[in-house]
């Protein structure tokens, strides 16, 4: 029982988030913002750059960190921020920057699959190296997961979750990370990835499948 | 297991807040007060997102950031303004010569009263010495005398 969420709490704050009147104008401050630093960044003005820097490295590390490991994120990240910088004249802005930027970094993630032919089989050697080992002992020092009574779950469950991505066929791998982590729409989705909405709904649905019925199976085996 | 409720297909987009406040999210939230099997669906995906969030949840440093302006200063990114600007001008400057020769010339050969032969005769003698001791060609003499004439 321990690993099971209280469904009311959860609810009650799902629905305080989703029944925020605010959302609306946040989404809107937020593009009107991101309007602006990216005016002064056709200006030139360095300090603009640096402020989109801050706003997006988070996510961009995330999503080369889930699609390729951790050992791409530094170059791969750098990467996308450069040539999304280099080309922000062809920026149309018929979508928020944050997606341009997430598009170049997953076509840059893609480039890499292919070029080095990643394997998918994922050893443990490389799941429980040091570095992955100390973050999810951070994150349970620091107290990042939300449920106290599960924090050594929390650990274990990331350890799973990172190993089971690894094991992902790199297109749900991909339709995943930009659904879960980037938090983009399916029409974003779709439209990033050149595939349809239904397609795309079915790549995250079957990922997120397989990783739920991974956990389940893998926390229960361990209990 | 599959989740048979037809309000199931609420489930993705109602936890990622993508409802808010239309007639769907008040109907579906109702609607989550009698079903067991939504409330299961919406935890199973919060679980998922929050695992994955977590386990991926990364901060590059702030030498990241100096890192990438580095780059951009190398490869005179900021520097492309100026250039844009220099160009320009370098641009206006190449037709205003342009048009000072086109007109120069115009001036020179649609001119029918005054012809080289005409202007050879009106030389003085000095003129026609420093011709000869000039390293100029003789149309070139007669151009410079046109001109001051």
């Amino acid at each position: 029982m321990s690993k099971i969420i209280n469904i009311k709490i959860m609810t009650e704050k799902l629905n305080r988030s989703t029944s925020d009147s605010s959302i609306e104008s946040k989404l809107n401050d937020r593009r009107i913002k991101e309007n602006e630093l990216i005016d002064r960044a056709l200006e030139r003005d360095e300090s603009a750059y640096s402020e989109i820097i801050r706003l997006y490295k988070g996510k961009v590390a995330a999503t080369v960190y889930s699609i390729l490991g951790r050992d791409y994120v530094e170059e791969i990240s750098h990467e996308a921020f450069i040539r999304a910088f280099n080309s922000i004249r062809n920026y149309r802005r018929d979508s928020s920057f944050y997606t341009y930027l997430i598009r170049i970094t997953v076509n840059l993630c893609r480039d890499e699959i292919r070029r080095k032919q990643i394997k998918r089989i994922f050893n443990f050697t490389e799941v429980f190296n040091k570095s992955d080992d100390n973050d999810a002992q951070e994150q349970i020092q620091t107290g990042t997961s939300s449920d106290p009574i599960n924090i050594y779950d929390a650990g274990e469950t990331i350890n799973i979750v990172r190993e089971e991505m690894q094991n992902l066929p790199s297109i749900l791998r991909v339709a995943v990370t930009l659904r879960e982590i980037d938090e983009l729409s399916y029409n974003e989705i779709a439209k990033l990835l050149n595939i349809s909405v239904g397609t795309a709904k079915t790549r995250v649905f079957r990922a997120r499948q397989i990783l739920r019925d991974k956990l389940t199976e893998r926390l229960s085996y361990g209990k | 297991m599959e989740n048979s409720c037809h309000y199931s297909v609420y489930v993705d987009s109602f936890v990622h807040g993508e409802l808010e406040e239309s007639r769907p999210c008040r109907d579906f939230e109702n609607h989550l007060a009698t079903c067991n099997e939504c409330k299961e669906e919406i935890k199973a995906v919060s679980q998922v997102k929050e695992a994955l969030i977590n386990s991926y949840s990364m901060q590059l440093d702030e030498t990241f950031n100096y890192h990438v302006l580095n780059t951009l200063r190398k490869g005179k990114h900021f520097e492309e303004r100026k250039e844009i600007r220099i160009a320009v001008e370098d641009i206006i400057i190449s037709f205003a010569t342009l048009l000072a020769v086109v007109l120069l010339g115009i001036q020179l050969f649609h001119n029918p009263k005054v012809s080289s032969v005409e202007m050879a005769g009106r030389l003085t003698n000095i003129e026609k010495s420093s011709l000869e001791q000039s390293s100029l060609s003789k149309d070139q003499v007669l151009e410079l005398v046109l001109r001051s004439k």
